[in-house]
């Protein structure tokens, strides 16, 4: 019984009728025209006619069966003595794809790596094929790249198979089955075979609607042709044990040189035997901390806190890791973490009378923000009287506080609001001073001014309201204090006076309230104007209204609010797998981006939250990633990418999880070189293909074409050449 | 423009020196150039013909001239005159060519120049227009009014139809007077075994034969291509033919029948000259007439 493999082009059977559509247009288009030699030219075709007719006849069969030949070869027909068998039996060539998650948790093993183990599994199946049978090697770590083309040669295969190395990708089993399923279309052998080989770690298996669309994907595909699905997954000789660094994190955003910090080190523990005598080392370039010694109780972690004192500004790269583990899963004992150390930070107070210590509309403030009043700690104060402000005052600064100001003059809105703009950070705070009317029409101004909400009462309420201790979750309250102990710290700070607030409708800007009273006014609301940013307080903070500074908590929260308003948010620095690194500031010429293999990473021009920036491609390698900036002096900023929680907490995916996410696949589950051999050496081909020979055939047609074709030539140059002119 | 003056003016100013002769003894009484069969007789003056080109000074009359100032040549008995016959095939084949001259126009100018050539030098010419039979005979006359005469018939007559030319050659033979110099202008496609047969009833007759083959360049190299209606000049149905096929068992069959010609030519004696449809006459006249006599 013959059957065809490639229905898909059936449609160039079409072809064949070429020859006979070319010559019936021939024949349609006759042209008319006098000839004088008629009845000889008559007597000629009479006497010719049988080898006229044989002439024209035989050219036709003859294209035509050659255009036949190719057309069915490419359909790939197959004698079989039957069609009936089981499933996954070998009808024909074999075209194999094997899928390997070699990623970061692929190298997990103590002795010998999972995908060592993957890899015999493999090469155990290469065995079973023969020549002809085609081989795609698909690797989730080059995933990103164009698919590969199949292997010809199974030497070659298994060459590619023996030099996999685990790397440092992160683990999607979904992106490499779909990578696999799509992979069948660059293959022509009929009998499919998709082997799923992974290191039974558990992480980005979790998805399921993602299986079943894979699933149905899959169904569609082996509708049309005998395929089959293993997955090989390398048993498991010893217990799973790991280690890993999960988290390093400094404990705030802005850490002034010289002055300690700490940084938090968390430490998971996965598996059944505990580890012991591992400790836990950190270094900042030359600053080596003393070790820690680490106390993992089952099915916990553990977190360490080091004391850090960075000395000089700029990017620091901190190193953290592990010693005396012997675990599974060597890649995650060691984590990298970068940040940045700010060395002053300029802070304009306006006011509308410049006050001297806590004198003034801003002096609790001042005194928040630089208690010794020397000038010599983080924040860089300088005070200003409204009617003073020019463009030379607000260069360098990062953020501008206006107090309690009763107007503006026109210059001085206009230059704020450029300045705002371009990416400084705006307090107003509202008091007794403000005039609504003013600041509707000057700072407000329907929603197009800086100002985000306008002030139209004045409350005193009876009792006296305090901050609300909810929902205190804005990046400005930095303190650990206000997510920890809020209520407590505000139970006696009592609001006395206060603007209600309105927010023009036509604002497209939009405001969010930071922090509220107890009656759900707001008392802080903050609105992003083009690169910067504005936060309003509903009351002075001199005393008048309220006694928020007299608070212990009034320190912290105002020095969060103004580094929060003059920060400008940059990329993130410390990356997961597949984040691109961006950068917004200048770029100087000759700088370059160093990867963790020493190989230089390319920026391109791409954009960041909107913003113009420079960016890469997607990271996929794990380390440290320096960039270094060719500019006076010399500066090296370091990112870093590591492994994600999914892949160095993933644990092992069950056996009834593996089989409900390959249910629809029909797959046979092998671990076991053995079990491969066994699984695959005994299906042999039944069938025998036949567009070899009809390939034979259409060469045969070619060649008889020529002959024909050739002699016809021959012979009428022969008679041009005799007749006599 | 007249085909007498037409002849005058291409062929007969460019001719020059151009004698038609016979191969073989004719017997005329006429006083001619050519070689008589009445042997014997003395050497009698006959009369006097005007100069032409080409003639033997010392014939010359020179009392007459002194007389008259007209050069006269003096004639004698013993030189016999020719009798021709121009037989041109004026089947619908030969209304073949380009606008400017068909076939039958070539043949035309061919047959009028000749017959000119013929009455210069004293012979008599005689004209048979043959389509599908004799359509028109007119005998010999060596007058230059009957000259006329003769080129007004060959210029008015139109291509005919359907004409095989044995039966009409079979048919002249019978009507042409004995012995005398027949020249034929056809393009002889016909069966050649029917032309050998003709052509055998002519030498019968004790005619000198030569024949002129008229032919159109496409009829030598067939340039058909695709597929193709012809329609036949000579009312026929239409035929359809694939060009390209066609070609080479055309060209096969050309050589064929070419070759065949050149033997019964060979057989009967009859020289053939080949002229194409647009060649310059004065000098295809030269080719047969000085080049080849």
């Amino acid at each position: 019984m013959i059957s065809l493999l490639n229905l898909a082009l059936a449609g160039g059977l079409a072809a064949a009728a070429l020859p006979t559509i070319v010559h019936l247009l021939k024949q349609r288009k006759v042209i008319e025209r006098d000839w004088s030699a008629m009845r000889f030219l008559k007597r000629v075709k009479v006497r010719h006619r049988r080898r006229l007719l044989v002439d024209k006849w035989l050219l036709l069969a003859i294209r035509t069966l050659l255009l036949l030949f190719l057309a069915l070869s490419m359909m790939r027909p197959m004698w079989r003595s039957t069609i009936e068998g089981p499933q996954h039996q070998r009808q024909g060539r074999v075209a194999a794809v094997l899928a390997v998650d070699d990623s970061f948790s692929s190298s997990m093993g103590r002795e010998s790596p999972a995908l060592e183990g993957m890899k015999k599994l493999l090469l155990a199946y290469l065995e079973t094929l023969s020549d002809g049978d085609e081989v795609s090697l698909l690797r989730l770590s080059q995933l990103s790249g164009s698919a590969p083309p199949p292997f010809m040669n199974l030497d070659a295969a298994k060459r590619a198979i023996r030099s996999l190395t685990a790397a440092p990708a992160q683990s999607d089993p979904q992106a490499l089955m779909g990578a696999a399923i799509a992979q069948f279309h660059r293959h022509i052998n009929p009998t499919r075979e998709l082997i799923f080989a992974h290191d039974g770690s558990r992480g980005g298996w979790d998805n399921l609607p993602r299986w079943r669309e894979l699933q149905s994907r899959w169904l569609n595909l082996s509708d049309e042709l005998p395929s089959q699905v293993a997955i090989f997954r390398p048993e498991r000789e010893k217990p799973y044990n790991n280690i890993s660094i999960r988290q390093v994190r400094a404990d705030r955003h802005f850490i002034v040189p010289g002055q300690p910090f700490q940084v938090e080190v968390n430490v998971a523990f996965e598996g059944d035997e505990l580890p012991s005598s591992v400790r836990c080392h950190l270094k900042s370039g030359d600053q080596k901390l003393q070790p820690q010694i680490l106390h993992p109780q089952r099915g916990s972690g553990e977190t360490l806190h080091f004391d850090l004192t960075l000395d000089d500004p700029g990017s620091h790269l901190i190193q953290v890791w592990l010693e005396g583990v012997k675990d599974d899963l060597s890649g995650d004992n060691r984590r990298m973490h970068t940040l940045h150390i700010n060395d002053r930070f300029p802070v304009l107070l306006i006011e509308d009378e410049v006050g001297e210590g806590l004198g003034g509309s801003l002096g609790f403030l001042a005194a928040a923000l630089d208690p010794t009043g020397e000038g010599d700690g983080f924040f860089d104060l300088q005070r200003l009287s409204h009617l003073d402000l020019s463009a030379s005052h607000l260069k360098g600064i990062r953020t501008v506080v206006l107090g309690d100001l009763p107007y503006l003059q026109p210059e001085a809105i206009t230059l704020l609001e450029n300045w705002v703009g371009s990416g400084g950070g705006l307090l107003v705070l509202n008091g007794p001073r403000s005039h609504p009317q003013h600041l509707e029409s000057h700072w407000v101004r329907g929603g197009d001014g800086f100002l985000p909400a306008l002030p139209v009462a004045m409350n005193e309420p009876q009792p006296f309201l305090r901050p609300s201790p909810s929902g205190l979750v804005h990046r400005a309250l930095l303190d650990p204090a206000f997510f920890e102990d809020g209520e407590n710290l505000l139970k006696s700070a009592w609001v006395r006076q206060f603007w209600t607030l309105k927010v023009p409708q036509r604002s497209s800007d939009k405001v969010n309230t930071v922090m509220q009273l107890e009656d759900g006014s707001p008392l802080l609301v903050e609105s992003p104007k083009a690169l910067g940013r504005v936060m309003q307080i509903v009351v002075p903070l001199n005393g008048e209204w309220s006694f928020l500074p007299r608070e212990g908590f009034f320190v912290p929260w105002v020095r969060g609010i103004i580094t929060h308003l003059g920060s400008r948010i940059l990329p993130e620095r410390n990356l997961q797998f597949g984040q691109h690194i961006a950068w917004v500031g200048p770029y100087p010429e000759g700088s370059r981006l160093v990867g963790p293999n020493g190989q230089e990473v390319e920026f391109k021009k791409g954009r960041w939250e909107g913003i113009r920036a420079l960016t890469t491609q997607r990271l996929l390698n794990y380390g440290t990633y320096c960039l270094e900036l060719a500019e006076e002096p010399h500066r090296t900023i370091f990112h870093t990418l590591n492994p994600g929680e999914e892949e160095s907490r993933s644990g092992l995916l069950r056996e009834e999880e593996e089989e409900e996410r390959f249910e629809g696949f029909k797959a046979q589950h092998l671990n076991t070189p053995q079990k491969v051999r066994e699984a695959f050496s005994g299906l042999q081909q039944n069938g025998l293909e036949l567009w070899p020979w009809l390939l034979v055939g259409c060469m045969a047609m070619l060649f008889l074409e020529t002959m024909v074709t050739g002699r016809q030539v021959r012979l009428e140059k022969k008679a041009s050449e005799q007749v006599t002119p | 423009m007249k085909l007498s003056e037409q002849v005058m003016a291409e062929v007969m100013e460019r001719l020059g020196r151009v004698g038609i002769a016979s191969r073989h003894a004719v017997g005329g009484l006429l006083q001619g150039r050519h070689r008589s069969l009445h042997k014997g007789l003395s050497l009698e003056f006959a009369g006097h013909r005007a100069y032409q080109p080409g003639d033997d000074l010392r014939r010359l009359d020179w009392n007459v001239y002194a007389r008259t100032d007209r050069l006269d040549v003096r004639l004698y008995e013993e030189e016999s005159r020719l009798t021709a016959t121009l037989v041109v095939d004026c089947s619908g084949s030969m209304a073949y060519g380009g606008e400017e001259r068909s076939k039958l126009d070539t043949a035309r100018m061919l047959a009028a120049s000749m017959a000119f050539l013929m009455v210069a030098q004293g012979d008599a010419v005689g004209l048979a227009l043959l389509d599908g039979g004799v359509r028109h005979f007119l005998p010999p006359t060596s007058t230059m009014g009957g000259v006329l005469n003769l080129i007004d018939r060959l210029s008015t007559v139109p291509p005919g139809n359907e004409a095989e030319l044995s039966p009409s050659l079979h048919q002249l033979s019978e009507r042409i007077p004995s012995r005398g110099l027949t020249i034929l202008i056809s393009d002889f496609l016909d069966d050649t075994n029917e032309l050998l047969g003709a052509f055998s009833h002519l030498r019968h007759r004790r005619q000198d034969l030569r024949l002129i083959q008229v032919r159109d360049r496409d009829e030598n190299t067939f340039p058909l291509h695709g597929t193709l209606k012809l329609q036949g000049l000579e009312a026929e149905e239409p035929l359809t033919i694939d060009g390209d096929r066609m070609k080479r068992f055309y060209l096969e069959n050309l050589k064929e029948h070419d070759q065949n010609l050149l033997d019964i030519c060979h057989k009967t004696s009859a020289p053939l000259h080949t002229v194409d449809r647009d060649e310059d006459l004065a000098r295809a006249l030269t080719r047969m007439f000085v080049e080849s006599p």
